[in-house]
Protein backbone atom coordinates (compact mmCIF):
# COMPACT_ATOMS: atom_id res chain seq x y z
CA UNK A 1 0.00 0.00 0.00
CA UNK A 2 2.74 2.41 -0.94
CA UNK A 3 1.47 3.78 -4.24
CA UNK A 4 -1.51 6.03 -3.43
CA UNK A 5 -3.39 7.99 -6.06
CA UNK A 6 -6.22 10.49 -5.94
CA UNK A 7 -9.04 10.05 -8.46
CA UNK A 8 -11.25 13.07 -9.06
CA UNK A 9 -14.09 13.63 -11.54
CA UNK A 10 -15.12 17.07 -12.73
CA UNK A 11 -17.17 18.86 -15.35
CA UNK A 12 -15.57 22.24 -14.65
CA UNK A 13 -12.33 23.51 -13.25
CA UNK A 14 -12.01 23.12 -9.48
CA UNK A 15 -11.31 26.12 -7.29
CA UNK A 16 -7.74 27.29 -6.69
CA UNK A 17 -8.26 26.43 -3.00
CA UNK A 18 -8.98 22.83 -3.95
CA UNK A 19 -6.04 22.59 -6.34
CA UNK A 20 -3.67 24.05 -3.73
CA UNK A 21 -4.89 21.61 -1.08
CA UNK A 22 -3.74 18.57 -3.09
CA UNK A 23 -0.24 17.41 -2.03
CA UNK A 24 2.29 17.77 -4.84
CA UNK A 25 3.79 14.33 -4.22
CA UNK A 26 0.51 12.44 -4.80
CA UNK A 27 -0.44 11.66 -8.41
CA UNK A 28 -3.93 12.74 -9.44
CA UNK A 29 -6.06 11.09 -12.12
CA UNK A 30 -8.56 13.82 -13.00
CA UNK A 31 -11.45 12.47 -15.07
CA UNK A 32 -12.88 15.35 -17.08
CA UNK A 33 -16.56 15.08 -17.88
CA UNK A 34 -16.08 16.85 -21.20
CA UNK A 35 -13.92 17.15 -24.30
CA UNK A 36 -10.32 18.33 -24.55
CA UNK A 37 -10.08 22.06 -24.08
CA UNK A 38 -12.89 22.29 -21.51
CA UNK A 39 -10.31 23.37 -18.90
CA UNK A 40 -6.76 22.65 -17.87
CA UNK A 41 -4.94 22.25 -14.57
CA UNK A 42 -1.24 22.87 -14.89
CA UNK A 43 0.31 20.95 -12.04
CA UNK A 44 3.01 18.28 -12.55
CA UNK A 45 1.21 15.64 -10.47
CA UNK A 46 -2.13 16.08 -12.29
CA UNK A 47 -3.04 14.10 -15.36
CA UNK A 48 -6.32 15.08 -16.97
CA UNK A 49 -8.34 12.56 -19.00
CA UNK A 50 -10.78 14.15 -21.42
CA UNK A 51 -13.40 12.26 -23.45
CA UNK A 52 -10.82 11.77 -26.23
CA UNK A 53 -8.36 10.13 -23.81
CA UNK A 54 -11.09 8.00 -22.26
CA UNK A 55 -12.09 6.79 -25.74
CA UNK A 56 -8.51 5.86 -26.57
CA UNK A 57 -7.99 3.87 -23.37
CA UNK A 58 -11.37 2.15 -23.36
CA UNK A 59 -11.10 0.97 -26.96
CA UNK A 60 -14.20 -0.90 -28.11
CA UNK A 61 -15.77 -0.50 -24.67
CA UNK A 62 -16.06 3.26 -25.26
CA UNK A 63 -19.31 2.53 -27.09
CA UNK A 64 -21.13 1.98 -23.80
CA UNK A 65 -19.17 4.56 -21.81
CA UNK A 66 -21.61 7.36 -22.61
CA UNK A 67 -24.08 6.06 -19.98
CA UNK A 68 -21.68 7.28 -17.27
CA UNK A 69 -21.07 10.74 -18.69
CA UNK A 70 -22.67 13.87 -17.20
CA UNK A 71 -22.87 12.28 -13.77
CA UNK A 72 -20.76 11.49 -10.72
CA UNK A 73 -20.38 7.95 -12.02
CA UNK A 74 -17.81 9.18 -14.53
CA UNK A 75 -15.30 8.61 -11.71
CA UNK A 76 -15.53 4.88 -12.57
CA UNK A 77 -13.05 5.54 -15.35
CA UNK A 78 -10.50 6.88 -12.87
CA UNK A 79 -10.98 3.97 -10.48
CA UNK A 80 -10.42 1.51 -13.32
CA UNK A 81 -7.38 3.35 -14.64
CA UNK A 82 -5.86 3.57 -11.16
CA UNK A 83 -6.39 -0.18 -10.78
CA UNK A 84 -4.88 -0.82 -14.23
CA UNK A 85 -1.81 1.25 -13.38
CA UNK A 86 -1.29 -0.60 -10.11
CA UNK A 87 -2.10 2.19 -7.65
CA UNK A 88 -2.94 1.16 -4.10
CA UNK A 89 -4.78 2.57 -2.25
CA UNK A 90 -7.10 4.41 -4.60
CA UNK A 91 -8.46 7.58 -3.02
CA UNK A 92 -11.62 8.99 -4.54
CA UNK A 93 -12.18 12.67 -3.90
CA UNK A 94 -14.68 15.12 -5.35
CA UNK A 95 -13.41 18.40 -6.77
CA UNK A 96 -15.42 20.45 -4.27
CA UNK A 97 -13.94 18.73 -1.20
CA UNK A 98 -11.01 20.63 0.26
CA UNK A 99 -8.56 18.49 2.20
CA UNK A 100 -5.97 19.11 4.89
CA UNK A 101 -2.30 18.22 4.57
CA UNK A 102 -2.62 14.87 6.35
CA UNK A 103 -5.55 13.68 4.25
CA UNK A 104 -3.78 10.87 2.40
CA UNK A 105 -1.83 9.80 5.49
CA UNK A 106 -5.04 9.55 7.54
CA UNK A 107 -6.78 7.38 4.93
CA UNK A 108 -3.76 5.05 4.83
CA UNK A 109 -3.56 4.89 8.63
CA UNK A 110 -7.19 3.81 8.82
CA UNK A 111 -6.72 1.22 6.07
CA UNK A 112 -3.90 -0.27 8.18
CA UNK A 113 -5.75 -0.07 11.49
CA UNK A 114 -7.62 -2.57 13.66
CA UNK A 115 -10.76 -0.54 14.36
CA UNK A 116 -13.63 -1.21 16.75
CA UNK A 117 -16.89 -1.92 15.02
CA UNK A 118 -20.39 -0.50 15.29
CA UNK A 119 -23.81 -1.97 14.71
CA UNK A 120 -27.40 -0.84 15.04
CA UNK A 121 -30.60 -2.78 15.76
CA UNK A 122 -32.08 -1.44 12.51
CA UNK A 123 -29.25 -3.01 10.49
CA UNK A 124 -28.21 0.47 9.29
CA UNK A 125 -25.42 2.48 10.89
CA UNK A 126 -25.84 6.23 10.80
CA UNK A 127 -22.47 7.98 10.34
CA UNK A 128 -24.10 11.23 11.48
CA UNK A 129 -25.69 9.78 14.63
CA UNK A 130 -23.59 12.14 16.78
CA UNK A 131 -25.51 15.15 15.42
CA UNK A 132 -28.89 13.45 15.09
CA UNK A 133 -29.43 13.75 11.34
CA UNK A 134 -29.49 11.10 8.64
CA UNK A 135 -27.43 11.36 5.46
CA UNK A 136 -28.53 10.93 1.86
CA UNK A 137 -29.07 7.28 1.09
CA UNK A 138 -30.25 6.31 4.58
CA UNK A 139 -33.61 4.52 4.13
CA UNK A 140 -36.50 6.45 5.66
CA UNK A 141 -38.05 3.30 7.12
CA UNK A 142 -34.88 2.77 9.18
CA UNK A 143 -34.64 6.32 10.55
CA UNK A 144 -35.08 5.67 14.23
CA UNK A 145 -33.12 7.02 17.15
CA UNK A 146 -31.42 3.87 18.38
CA UNK A 147 -28.39 2.98 20.44
CA UNK A 148 -25.48 1.91 18.28
CA UNK A 149 -23.39 -0.83 19.88
CA UNK A 150 -19.60 -0.88 19.73
CA UNK A 151 -17.75 -4.18 19.77
CA UNK A 152 -14.58 -5.86 18.57
CA UNK A 153 -14.40 -7.53 15.18
CA UNK A 154 -11.76 -9.35 13.13
CA UNK A 155 -10.89 -8.41 9.57
CA UNK A 156 -8.84 -6.12 7.39
CA UNK A 157 -9.98 -2.63 6.51
CA UNK A 158 -10.38 -2.46 2.74
CA UNK A 159 -12.43 0.70 2.38
CA UNK A 160 -12.55 3.87 4.44
CA UNK A 161 -15.21 6.53 3.92
CA UNK A 162 -14.25 9.98 5.18
CA UNK A 163 -16.95 12.40 6.29
CA UNK A 164 -17.55 16.07 5.49
CA UNK A 165 -17.91 19.43 7.16
CA UNK A 166 -19.67 22.58 5.95
CA UNK A 167 -22.23 21.21 3.49
CA UNK A 168 -23.27 17.79 4.80
CA UNK A 169 -24.48 15.12 2.40
CA UNK A 170 -28.22 15.15 3.13
CA UNK A 171 -31.27 14.58 0.94
CA UNK A 172 -32.74 17.79 -0.46
CA UNK A 173 -36.09 17.15 1.25
CA UNK A 174 -34.33 16.94 4.62
CA UNK A 175 -32.54 20.25 4.05
CA UNK A 176 -35.98 21.88 3.78
CA UNK A 177 -37.14 20.50 7.11
CA UNK A 178 -34.05 20.91 9.28
CA UNK A 179 -31.46 23.55 9.89
CA UNK A 180 -28.52 21.58 8.51
CA UNK A 181 -25.52 21.52 10.86
CA UNK A 182 -22.20 22.74 9.48
CA UNK A 183 -20.14 20.00 11.06
CA UNK A 184 -20.43 16.24 10.95
CA UNK A 185 -19.36 16.26 14.59
CA UNK A 186 -17.22 13.15 14.22
CA UNK A 187 -14.38 12.85 16.68
CA UNK A 188 -13.29 9.27 16.18
CA UNK A 189 -11.92 6.70 16.26
CA UNK A 190 -13.04 5.43 12.87
CA UNK A 191 -15.50 2.57 13.16
CA UNK A 192 -15.99 -0.57 11.10
CA UNK A 193 -19.59 -1.07 10.06
CA UNK A 194 -21.53 -4.23 10.81
CA UNK A 195 -24.49 -4.26 8.46
CA UNK A 196 -25.35 -1.38 6.16
CA UNK A 197 -24.29 2.24 5.85
CA UNK A 198 -25.26 4.90 3.31
CA UNK A 199 -22.22 5.22 1.09
CA UNK A 200 -21.17 8.66 -0.07
CA UNK A 201 -18.71 8.86 -2.96
CA UNK A 202 -17.24 12.28 -2.14
CA UNK A 203 -14.29 11.12 -0.03
CA UNK A 204 -13.18 7.53 0.32
CA UNK A 205 -10.15 5.30 -0.04
CA UNK A 206 -10.09 1.66 -0.99
CA UNK A 207 -7.66 -1.17 -1.60
CA UNK A 208 -6.91 -1.94 -5.22
CA UNK A 209 -8.40 -5.46 -5.06
CA UNK A 210 -11.90 -3.99 -4.52
CA UNK A 211 -11.93 -2.04 -7.78
CA UNK A 212 -13.49 -4.78 -9.97
CA UNK A 213 -16.52 -4.88 -7.64
CA UNK A 214 -16.91 -1.16 -6.99
CA UNK A 215 -19.16 0.36 -9.62
CA UNK A 216 -20.82 3.74 -9.27
CA UNK A 217 -24.12 3.13 -11.00
CA UNK A 218 -25.10 5.31 -13.96
CA UNK A 219 -28.29 7.35 -14.22
CA UNK A 220 -31.10 5.40 -15.82
CA UNK A 221 -34.77 5.68 -16.63
CA UNK A 222 -37.85 3.82 -15.49
CA UNK A 223 -40.00 4.77 -18.45
CA UNK A 224 -40.04 8.61 -18.17
CA UNK A 225 -38.76 8.70 -14.58
CA UNK A 226 -35.05 9.50 -14.34
CA UNK A 227 -33.17 7.83 -11.49
CA UNK A 228 -30.28 10.03 -10.34
CA UNK A 229 -28.03 10.62 -7.34
CA UNK A 230 -27.95 6.92 -6.53
CA UNK A 231 -24.54 6.22 -8.11
CA UNK A 232 -22.76 5.94 -4.77
CA UNK A 233 -25.58 4.91 -2.42
CA UNK A 234 -26.62 1.97 -4.60
CA UNK A 235 -23.10 1.13 -5.79
CA UNK A 236 -21.94 1.36 -2.18
CA UNK A 237 -24.68 -0.97 -1.03
CA UNK A 238 -23.36 -3.57 -3.48
CA UNK A 239 -19.67 -3.24 -2.51
CA UNK A 240 -20.56 -3.53 1.18
CA UNK A 241 -22.34 -6.81 0.45
CA UNK A 242 -19.23 -8.12 -1.32
CA UNK A 243 -17.03 -7.03 1.59
CA UNK A 244 -19.31 -8.79 4.06
CA UNK A 245 -19.02 -11.98 2.01
CA UNK A 246 -15.25 -11.90 2.42
CA UNK A 247 -15.16 -10.60 5.97
CA UNK A 248 -13.40 -7.37 4.97
CA UNK A 249 -14.04 -4.18 6.87
CA UNK A 250 -15.65 -0.92 5.76
CA UNK A 251 -14.84 1.98 8.09
CA UNK A 252 -16.04 5.56 8.30
CA UNK A 253 -14.97 8.76 10.00
CA UNK A 254 -11.71 10.58 9.33
CA UNK A 255 -10.26 12.23 7.30
CA UNK A 256 -12.94 14.88 7.16
CA UNK A 257 -13.08 17.20 4.16
CA UNK A 258 -14.48 20.70 3.83
CA UNK A 259 -17.31 20.32 1.33
CA UNK A 260 -17.19 23.65 -0.47
CA UNK A 261 -20.25 23.61 -2.68
CA UNK A 262 -23.51 25.32 -3.41
CA UNK A 263 -26.71 23.38 -3.29
CA UNK A 264 -29.88 23.75 -5.33
CA UNK A 265 -32.39 22.23 -2.93
CA UNK A 266 -35.28 22.20 -5.39
CA UNK A 267 -33.19 20.45 -8.03
CA UNK A 268 -31.91 17.92 -5.50
CA UNK A 269 -35.44 17.13 -4.37
CA UNK A 270 -36.52 16.51 -7.97
CA UNK A 271 -33.45 14.46 -8.81
CA UNK A 272 -33.65 12.35 -5.66
CA UNK A 273 -37.38 11.51 -5.75
CA UNK A 274 -37.10 8.32 -7.80
CA UNK A 275 -34.02 7.11 -5.95
CA UNK A 276 -35.61 7.65 -2.54
CA UNK A 277 -38.77 5.88 -3.68
CA UNK A 278 -37.07 2.78 -5.01
CA UNK A 279 -33.94 2.41 -2.88
CA UNK A 280 -35.39 -0.10 -0.47
CA UNK A 281 -36.79 -2.19 -3.32
CA UNK A 282 -33.37 -2.10 -4.94
CA UNK A 283 -31.64 -3.15 -1.71
CA UNK A 284 -34.02 -6.09 -1.31
CA UNK A 285 -33.39 -7.04 -4.94
CA UNK A 286 -29.62 -7.01 -4.30
CA UNK A 287 -29.99 -8.99 -1.04
CA UNK A 288 -31.77 -11.75 -2.94
CA UNK A 289 -28.93 -11.93 -5.46
CA UNK A 290 -26.35 -12.11 -2.68
CA UNK A 291 -28.03 -15.15 -1.16
CA UNK A 292 -26.47 -16.99 -4.11
CA UNK A 293 -23.01 -15.41 -4.11
CA UNK A 294 -20.12 -17.29 -2.53
CA UNK A 295 -16.95 -15.63 -1.26
CA UNK A 296 -14.23 -15.48 -3.93
CA UNK A 297 -11.93 -12.75 -5.21
CA UNK A 298 -13.74 -9.46 -5.85
CA UNK A 299 -13.25 -9.86 -9.57
CA UNK A 300 -14.74 -13.35 -9.62
CA UNK A 301 -17.62 -12.37 -7.34
CA UNK A 302 -18.48 -9.51 -9.73
CA UNK A 303 -18.60 -12.00 -12.58
CA UNK A 304 -21.07 -14.16 -10.63
CA UNK A 305 -23.01 -11.07 -9.60
CA UNK A 306 -23.30 -9.79 -13.16
CA UNK A 307 -24.65 -13.12 -14.37
CA UNK A 308 -27.23 -13.31 -11.57
CA UNK A 309 -28.20 -9.65 -11.94
CA UNK A 310 -28.79 -10.02 -15.66
CA UNK A 311 -31.08 -12.99 -15.09
CA UNK A 312 -33.02 -11.49 -12.19
CA UNK A 313 -33.40 -8.00 -13.64
CA UNK A 314 -34.86 -9.14 -16.95
CA UNK A 315 -38.24 -7.47 -17.46
CA UNK A 316 -38.01 -5.45 -14.23
CA UNK A 317 -37.42 -1.74 -13.68
CA UNK A 318 -33.75 -2.50 -12.88
CA UNK A 319 -33.03 -4.10 -16.26
CA UNK A 320 -31.48 -0.89 -17.68
CA UNK A 321 -28.62 -1.29 -15.15
CA UNK A 322 -27.62 -4.69 -16.54
CA UNK A 323 -25.59 -3.20 -19.36
CA UNK A 324 -23.38 -1.19 -17.01
CA UNK A 325 -22.82 -4.17 -14.71
CA UNK A 326 -21.72 -6.42 -17.58
CA UNK A 327 -19.66 -3.57 -19.03
CA UNK A 328 -17.74 -3.23 -15.75
CA UNK A 329 -16.93 -6.95 -15.80
CA UNK A 330 -15.64 -6.71 -19.38
CA UNK A 331 -13.57 -3.65 -18.57
CA UNK A 332 -11.50 -5.55 -16.04
CA UNK A 333 -10.68 -8.16 -18.63
CA UNK A 334 -8.61 -5.55 -20.53
CA UNK A 335 -5.08 -6.21 -19.32
CA UNK B 1 -40.91 -4.42 -9.61
CA UNK B 2 -42.15 -3.66 -13.11
CA UNK B 3 -43.33 -0.68 -15.11
CA UNK B 4 -45.80 -0.03 -17.88
CA UNK B 5 -46.46 3.08 -19.94
CA UNK B 6 -49.89 4.11 -21.26
CA UNK B 7 -50.92 7.04 -23.42
CA UNK B 8 -54.65 6.40 -23.54
CA UNK B 9 -57.59 5.31 -21.42
CA UNK B 10 -58.04 1.57 -20.93
CA UNK B 11 -57.14 -1.55 -19.02
CA UNK B 12 -53.60 -1.53 -17.67
CA UNK B 13 -53.20 -4.74 -15.66
CA UNK B 14 -55.05 -7.72 -14.32
CA UNK B 15 -55.28 -8.01 -10.53
CA UNK B 16 -54.22 -8.56 -7.89
CA UNK B 17 -51.36 -6.09 -8.09
CA UNK B 18 -49.79 -3.37 -5.94
CA UNK B 19 -49.15 0.00 -7.55
CA UNK B 20 -46.06 1.54 -5.99
CA UNK B 21 -45.72 4.74 -7.99
CA UNK B 22 -47.20 6.74 -10.85
CA UNK B 23 -45.53 9.29 -13.08
CA UNK B 24 -47.90 11.49 -15.05
CA UNK B 25 -46.38 13.55 -17.85
CA UNK B 26 -48.59 16.11 -19.50
CA UNK B 27 -48.42 16.94 -23.20
CA UNK B 28 -49.77 20.06 -24.85
CA UNK B 29 -52.42 20.56 -22.18
CA UNK B 30 -53.08 19.87 -18.54
CA UNK B 31 -53.52 16.17 -17.76
CA UNK B 32 -55.14 13.86 -15.26
CA UNK B 33 -54.93 10.16 -14.49
CA UNK B 34 -57.46 8.14 -12.50
CA UNK B 35 -56.67 4.54 -11.62
CA UNK B 36 -59.56 2.37 -10.50
CA UNK B 37 -59.73 -1.16 -9.18
CA UNK B 38 -61.13 -2.96 -12.23
CA UNK B 39 -60.32 -4.00 -15.77
CA UNK B 40 -63.19 -2.03 -17.32
CA UNK B 41 -63.42 1.28 -15.48
CA UNK B 42 -66.20 0.18 -13.13
CA UNK B 43 -64.16 -0.16 -9.93
CA UNK B 44 -63.38 1.99 -6.91
CA UNK B 45 -61.13 4.95 -7.67
CA UNK B 46 -57.84 4.37 -5.86
CA UNK B 47 -55.50 7.02 -7.30
CA UNK B 48 -56.13 10.42 -8.86
CA UNK B 49 -53.30 12.63 -10.12
CA UNK B 50 -53.47 15.93 -11.95
CA UNK B 51 -50.73 17.85 -13.68
CA UNK B 52 -51.76 21.36 -14.62
CA UNK B 53 -48.58 22.51 -16.29
CA UNK B 54 -47.99 21.65 -19.93
CA UNK B 55 -45.10 19.28 -20.69
CA UNK B 56 -44.35 18.69 -17.04
CA UNK B 57 -44.31 15.62 -14.81
CA UNK B 58 -45.80 14.70 -11.47
CA UNK B 59 -44.40 11.74 -9.55
CA UNK B 60 -46.34 10.03 -6.77
CA UNK B 61 -44.85 7.27 -4.64
CA UNK B 62 -47.14 5.17 -2.45
CA UNK B 63 -44.61 3.61 -0.08
CA UNK B 64 -42.98 0.21 0.07
CA UNK B 65 -46.32 -1.60 0.23
CA UNK B 66 -47.95 0.44 -2.52
CA UNK B 67 -51.72 0.52 -3.11
CA UNK B 68 -53.49 -2.77 -3.66
CA UNK B 69 -55.70 -3.29 -6.71
CA UNK B 70 -57.58 -6.55 -6.24
CA UNK B 71 -59.43 -6.85 -9.54
CA UNK B 72 -57.13 -5.02 -11.91
CA UNK B 73 -55.93 -1.55 -12.86
CA UNK B 74 -57.94 0.60 -15.24
CA UNK B 75 -56.64 4.01 -16.30
CA UNK B 76 -58.73 7.00 -17.30
CA UNK B 77 -56.30 9.44 -18.87
CA UNK B 78 -57.17 12.95 -20.01
CA UNK B 79 -55.15 15.68 -21.71
CA UNK B 80 -53.68 15.82 -25.20
CA UNK B 81 -50.36 14.01 -25.38
CA UNK B 82 -50.44 12.85 -21.75
CA UNK B 83 -48.45 9.77 -20.77
CA UNK B 84 -48.85 7.77 -17.58
CA UNK B 85 -46.13 5.43 -16.25
CA UNK B 86 -47.27 2.92 -13.64
CA UNK B 87 -44.73 1.13 -11.47
CA UNK B 88 -46.07 -1.98 -9.78
CA UNK B 89 -45.31 -5.24 -8.09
Amino acid sequence: MNKPVIVTPGHHKPSEDWIKSIPEEIPVIFVVDGPRGLFEIKRPNFKLYYYEDQRELLGDLDLDWSQFKHSASIKNFGHWLAWKEGYDPIISLDYDCIIDKDFVKKHIEVLQSKPPSVESPTGWVNPLMQIGVWPRGFPYSKRKVVYHRIREIEGEVKLNMGLWDNLLDLNGMDRVSIDSPKSCGFEGPNLAVIGNIPFCGMNFAFRRELAPALLMLPNFKIKNLIIKRHDDTWGGYIIKKFMDKRGDLFTYGKPIVFHDSDVDIEKDIQNEAGTIAFSETFFKFIDEIFERIKPKSYERMWRDFSRLFERKARGTVFEPLTNSIIWWKELFQIR
Amino acid sequence: MYSIEKDSTGKVLDGPVRVKAVLLTSGGASASAILDDSTDGSGIKRITIKEATNNNSKFAFFGEKGIEFVNGVYLTLTGTGAVCDIIYE
